[in-house]
């Protein structure tokens, strides 16, 4: 996986790629918990306050301002299917790095922890024959007798969508 | 054009048999390397395959094939004669002439007709013709001939060397028979070979006698025999038929042109394998038939009888051929004379010397003497070497010696008839046996001449009943036998013992007497409960110890036809009938204690819809049977002796199940051998060497498996010969041996079978595959986290390839999918094991029956389903925290380590379960396609055998239910189908992430 | 003939018995309609059974019965006609039909009876399936005691 990332933050240290190996941001959506590759993290904050943007599918509520910069939100809730809940002050903001594109705040329930899910624990194969069921999971991870949920950051952004935001952040700036 | 449907159908099924037959033969020259030392064997087989075909093919007037096979039999009459040495152009133009064939063959079963293949069948011709032309020029340009030919150059259609053998075995060894050319030649030889018996000459005689018996064997092997035995045997059935319609319609021409035809075909053959008592008397009875086709005699009672009377004899002399013998014919002479008596005078007085013999030698006493001993020793033996069958006898030397035509008292005069023989009404002897399908067991000396009218000339164990022992239905018998049903072998006895005995007591007079044409004894499917591996196609009879070559025609038409000819018949005509068939006794004892050499493989063919219309009422049986025994009514009684009589009736309901489902299984052979040719094909068009080794071609399988199994191995070892072994070079800078090797293997292996289909090449390329899988969008991510059986079974995706180039062999893509896709069809799973550098196996595995499930009952809410137990690995339930839920809902269960996803019952098919939790009911674990998940089903109600019944056609295809079972208090419960369950699972989420 | 378990093994009759059973035609009743199908094609009438749903098949195959070992499916003809669905009662009815689909089971409100109906008084649809609700109709029959319709069995037994 890691010859897909092309983040300008790490692509230049070997060293740090090495270090990230195997690591994972765990965070809670609803009773689950989930989990995403730390390559594609860059910054975790509280959620702050959503400037609505017009013309943005429903799940990408507005933007946020973070030192600065604007960037976009996505509640993966929204994204995932899940029913929706109103945000408290455990909600996050996840900040992701995707493919040289500009940075984007997934909003999830409680950031848990980095976890080490090694390669061999991480399952695909009950899903093979689910065709769809699982279109935003890599895979499921095994720590200690307990599954994670490994979601696909480019899944997430995957689609038209991503186009219209681009445009619409490239307005914003 | 001959418009009877169904022997035109027979006649494409046989040819077809034929050309499969023959095209692996012609794989086996081409691969011993053309030595025409080794394979005179193989392609005498060939030559006499297309000459039965040319033969068939002439009755039934196609003329394209006719000629074909005739042109192709000249052909290789040449190279059996060493005139040609073959090469691969002549073996790719035979392939191309069994293709055409093919071609022709099916149109036939069509249309009816072989027309419009007339310039492709003249091209053929053509380019045949070409080549023999060649040949004779040569051997015209090298005078004299190549002494390797040791065939008369005027001998086009007859092999010297065959002929001499056959000849030779004529006068030296059928000592008693007179071959009817030349007879000046061989007359005296055959008194002096009787008399040699005793003389100092016998040694001699004998050395010469072994020798020529050693060159027949080494010509005629046993498949062809075994070929001719089954064919034979088909002759004489429809003979036998049509002559008993005949009785009944006298003016049916066409009845008297078809036995003149089957009679003429059996007799071809048995001159080319050298059966010549055989021959003699067919030849004989041809004559006699020309007569009656040509209205000289009238086909009254009389000649009927005699006609079937010599039918049986024939068999009788096939029986002998099916234990080893020669088809030898006791007192031939005599029958040929009878034959001649019957004959009309003008008929009579031809010019054929021999037949003019046989009459004299019959007429004449002093002609007699001469013939006495060569009869003689045949009378004799049996009674002495078969004791045992003696002493119930009545009278067994009044009754054989009459018999001898040494007698004096020969002379056909009804009065000089010993009383025995007289009986004043259809004949005591109308033996019968009562119960067929055990016959093996309780009457061995029967045993293997069922076949043939039950003969009460020999075994005087066996109980004359009268006419009236119509042979009753194996299975009832079997249900009668007693209560120890499982070995109603065993308990036969006991009951068919006494029966034996009081009959014996009631007719003292009974002397054994031949009733010829008696008992086409019904099909026995014997009691055994297993069928004998090797039993052939739709093996009725699966005991190959009780043969049984007689059709179900009408045994009670028969029987009776039977009795009322018996008065009819000349008392010496009885006589010589019964000696013909009195060297039984020789032979009965020996069969049943085995059977030497194998050569008995008796079968019937059976209209596919009776068969399955019988597996449906044994299917309904068995439901009926547990309605019975676990009706609603009886909860809660306990009723001893009806808990008794139910477990019997179970036994037997398993048993009759067991044998009804054994019809269906075919031995994968035929399937197999198809693959001979392919094999040959693919290496060739492929530029590599490759040998097929086939290995348990006899393992039987349900007949719709083979249907479906075809297509699937015909793929697999395309990919086995295109991808998997590598060419020579490459293989000997591996090290491997310079030739491939592709395996078929079918075993048996628990439940299922197994078929294996192996090569030594250079296994499957992962890398390649998975790079593939992942170009076409089949694999998520990078696949790094796939197992590797995961993405090896991405080859049977539709349009999966991984050549690089498309070949003419495979590489489109097109087939692999066949394979999953036809194996699903059968219930059947594919196992891959694959080794870099060593080569690649898949395993098919075949559940042995289609017609049965073996499943778990389950409940989920009101309704029951049963889930097949090839499915389930095992049920468990689980706690909280072993179920993750992902955010769209889809339910993953943690067991040891290992994650299922969870499919809910109630939800896919919207039924109200009794729990919704998964902690609170049963999850079963799944196992489909090599991925396993977890279905979610209230409860478990228990493990169950049951008859799969289709759903009907008004409901269609029902998706994630594959049929449905009565189940024993009579409600019907869906039989789930696993593998589109899951794609109804997958299907609804697709749909509500769509929505 | 009132009520059921009237067995007329008609598929197994002689030819000349199949002439007598010609004219002769089962009536049934839908709700107000009365209806008919010839009687050759009825193997028998029961009453209601055990019915074990199907799932995944359109609204009007209410499921299968076991009749006597065989599997038999069952049309409810009144979803099957478009008419709404009502409560089984104790006249509720099967007529189990031969057809080369297969034996089936079709769900009526009430068998009435066998009545003979001739050549003349029969009004076959020359055209049919010209409109949706006469897909199902193969003609009328005009009798003393009111109009019949003729049900047309192949495109009932048909998937749509």
């Amino acid at each position: 996986m890691a010859d897909v990332f092309q983040g300008e933050f790490y692509d230049e240290d070997d060293f740090d790629e090495d270090i990230l190996r195997d690591k994972y941001l765990t965070f809670l959506l609803g009773d689950e918990v989930y989990a995403i590759d730390i390559k594609f993290v860059s910054e975790i904050i509280r959620l702050q306050k959503v400037i609505h943007v017009p013309d943005m599918p429903p799940y990408i509520p507005g933007v946020v301002d973070i030192r600065g910069r604007v960037i976009p939100v996505m509640d993966v809730r929204m994204r995932v299917n899940m029913e929706v809940r109103e945000y408290d002050e455990r909600t996050c903001v996840i900040v992701i790095q995707v493919e040289q594109q500009t940075a984007l705040g997934l909003i999830v329930d409680r950031v848990m922890e980095v976890a080490m899910i090694p390669t061999e624990s991480i399952e695909t194969r009950p899903l093979i024959n689910m065709k769809g069921r699982d279109l935003f999971i890599v895979g499921m991870g095994k720590i200690e007798g307990e599954v994670r949920i490994i979601l696909d950051v480019n899944k997430l952004l995957r689609g038209q969508e991503l186009q219209s935001i681009h445009k619409v952040l490239e307005n914003l700036s | 054009m001959y418009t009877d449907e169904s022997i035109v159908h027979e006649f494409v099924v046989e040819s077809m048999d034929m050309i499969d037959q023959i095209e692996p033969k012609l794989v086996d020259i081409s691969n011993a390397s053309f030595s025409k030392q080794t394979d005179f064997d193989t392609i005498h087989t060939v030559f006499r395959l297309f000459h039965s075909m040319k033969g068939s093919a002439g009755f039934m007037n196609l003329g394209s094939i006719q000629k074909i096979t005739h042109e192709t039999e000249t052909f290789l009459d040449l190279v059996r004669n060493g005139r040609v040495t073959l090469n691969n152009n002549h073996i790719s133009l035979l392939f191309r002439i069994c293709d055409l064939l093919r071609k022709v063959l099916d149109q036939v079963d069509s249309q009816m007709s072989d027309a419009g293949y007339e310039n492709q069948v003249d091209e053929f011709i053509g380019e045949l013709q070409a080549l023999m032309d060649l040949t004779l020029d040569q051997e015209r340009q090298a005078k004299p001939p190549a002494p390797a030919a040791p065939a008369k150059p005027q001998d086009a259609n007859l092999d010297g060397l065959f002929e001499q053998a056959r000849q030779g075995y004529a006068t030296q060894t059928a000592a008693t028979l007179q071959p009817p050319i030349p007879p000046a030649a061989t007359k005296p030889a055959a008194p002096a070979k009787a008399q040699g018996m005793s003389s100092p000459t016998a040694a001699l005689e004998e050395s010469a006698r072994a020798r020529e018996a050693e060159l027949l064997r080494q010509i005629i092997n046993p498949e062809m025999v075994e070929h001719f035995l089954k064919e034979s045997n088909e002759l004489m059935d429809t003979a036998e038929q049509n002559l008993l319609s005949l009785e009944g319609d006298g003016k049916n021409q066409e009845l008297v042109s078809s036995v003149f035809r089957n009679i003429h075909s059996f007799k071809g053959n048995c001159g080319m394998l050298g059966f010549s008592d055989l021959e003699k008397l067919s030849h004989k009875m041809e004559t006699l038939l020309e007569c009656i086709k040509d209205g000289e005699l009238a086909p009254e009672k009389k000649n009927i009888t005699l006609v079937l009377n010599l039918l049986d004899i024939l068999r009788h002399g096939l029986d002998d051929i099916a234990q080893g013998g020669k088809g030898h014919i006791n007192g031939l002479e005599a029958l040929l004379g009878l034959v001649s008596e019957a004959l009309p005078k003008k008929k009579d007085a031809q010019p054929k010397p021999s037949l003019d013999r046989g009459v004299k030698g019959f007429i004449q006493p002093e002609t007699f003497q001469s013939q006495t001993p060569s009869a003689q020793p045949f009378v004799q033996p049996p009674i002495s070497q078969a004791p045992a069958y003696q002493a119930p006898r009545p009278a067994p030397v009044p009754a054989s010696t009459p018999a001898a035509p040494s007698a004096p008292a020969a002379a056909p005069r009804p009065t000089k008839r010993p009383p025995a023989l007289a009986g004043p009404g259809p004949l005591p002897g109308r033996v019968s046996l009562k119960n067929p399908g055990l016959k093996g067991a309780v009457q061995p000396a029967i045993a293997p001449t069922p076949p043939s009218p039950a003969p009460a000339g020999i075994p005087g164990g066996m109980a004359p009943q009268g006419g009236e022992a119509l042979p009753l239905p194996p299975l009832a018998a079997k249900r009668q036998s007693a209560p120890a049903a499982a070995q109603p072998t065993v308990a036969q006895p006991a009951v068919s013992q006494p029966v034996v005995a009081q009959s014996a007591a009631n007719q003292p007079a009974v002397a054994p007497r031949p009733t010829p044409a008696a008992t086409p004894a019904p099909v026995t499917p014997n009691a055994a409960p297993k069928p004998a591996p090797q039993a052939a196609p739709v093996p009725l009879a699966p005991n190959p110890q009780t043969p049984a070559m007689v059709p179900p025609a009408q045994p009670a038409g028969s029987a009776e036809s039977a009795r009322e000819k018996g008065p009819s018949l000349k008392p010496l005509a009885a006589d010589l009938i019964r000696e013909a068939l009195n060297n039984r006794g020789e032979t009965a004892p020996s069969d049943t204690t085995g059977t030497p050499g194998g050569l008995i493989r008796k079968d019937i063919r059976v209209d596919l819809e009776k068969l399955d219309v019988l597996i449906d009422l044994v299917g309904e049986l068995i439901i009926a049977e547990s309605m019975v025994t676990q009706n609603p009514d009886l909860f809660g009684y306990e009723f001893e002796r009806f808990e008794k009589a139910a477990g019997h009736l179970a036994k037997i309901t398993r048993e009759i199940q067991d044998i009804a489902m054994s019809l269906r299984m075919v031995p994968l052979s035929t399937v197999f051998r198809k693959m001979i040719r392919l094999v040959h094909d693919l290496s060739q068009k492929s530029g590599k060497e490759v040998d097929l080794t086939l290995k348990g071609e006899d393992t039987e399988v349900d007949k719709t498996v083979i249907e479906l199994i075809s297509d699937p191995l015909v793929h697999m070892i395309r990919n086995a010969v295109d991808h998997g072994v590598e060419p020579m070079e490459e293989r000997l800078a591996a090290g491997k041996p310079p030739k491939g090797n592709v395996t078929i293997e079918a075993r048996h292996e628990g439940g299922e079978v197994w078929v294996i289909v192996r090569d030594d090449g250079r296994g499957m390329n992962k890398e390649r595959i998975l790079a593939k899988g992942i170009e076409r969008g089949l694999v998520r991510g990078d696949g790094s986290d796939m197992k590797d059986d995961e993405i090896y079974r991405l080859v049977f995706e539709p349009g999966f390839s991984t050549a690089d180039q498309v070949t003419d062999v495979s590489g489109r893509g097109v087939g692999m999918d066949v394979v999953k896709r036809n194996l699903e069809r059968i219930k059947g799973r594919i196992d891959i094991q694959t080794l870099p550098g060593q080569g690649t196996r898949f395993v098919l595995r075949i559940p042995l029956t289609l017609a049965i499930i073996e499943g778990m009952l389950i409940r989920v809410g009101e309704r029951r389903y049963i889930i097949p137990m090839t499915a389930i690995r095992e049920s468990i339930q689980v706690k909280p925290e072993d179920i993750t839920r992902t955010m769209d809902g889809q339910e993953i269960v943690m067991l040891r380590e290992n994650l299922y996803p969870v499919v809910r019952l109630h939800e896919i098919h919207k039924i109200t379960p009794i729990h919704t939790n998964l902690e609170d009911g049963l999850l079963m674990v799944m196992e489909h396609q090599g991925s396993l998940f977890c279905l979610f089903v209230d409860e478990l109600i228990g493990q169950l055998q049951t008859v799969i019944k289709g759903l009907s056609g008004v409901l269609g295809m029902v998706r994630g239910v594959s049929g449905c079972a009565i189940l024993g208090d009579g409600g019907v419960s869906l039989i789930l189908d696993v593998g589109s369950l899951v794609d109804l699972a997958s299907l609804k989420v697709d749909e509500s992430q769509l929505a | 003939m009132e009520k059921s378990e009237i067995r007329l093994m008609s598929g197994m009759v002689a030819p000349d018995a199949e002439e007598t059973l010609r004219e002769k035609y089962l009536t049934f009743l839908l709700g107000e309609d009365e209806y008919c199908m010839e009687v050759r094609h009825v193997l028998e009438i029961i009453g209601m059974q055990n019915i074990t749903p199907i799932p995944d098949v359109p609204e009007y195959i209410m499921g299968v019965i076991n009749l006597r070992g065989k599997v038999v499916p069952l049309l409810d003809m009144r979803t099957r006609m478009g008419m709404e669905k009502k409560a089984f009662d104790a006249r509720t009815c099967i007529i189990v039909v031969l057809h080369s689909t297969g034996n089936t089971g079709l769900v009526v409100d009430r068998v009435k009876m066998v009545v003979n109906i001739s050549r003349d008084s029969l009004e076959i649809y020359k055209q049919s399936g010209t409109v949706l609700s006469h897909r199902f109709i193969r003609g009328m029959a005009r009798l003393d005691d009111g109009v019949k319709v003729l049900m047309n069995l192949d495109s009932i037994l048909g998937r749509d």
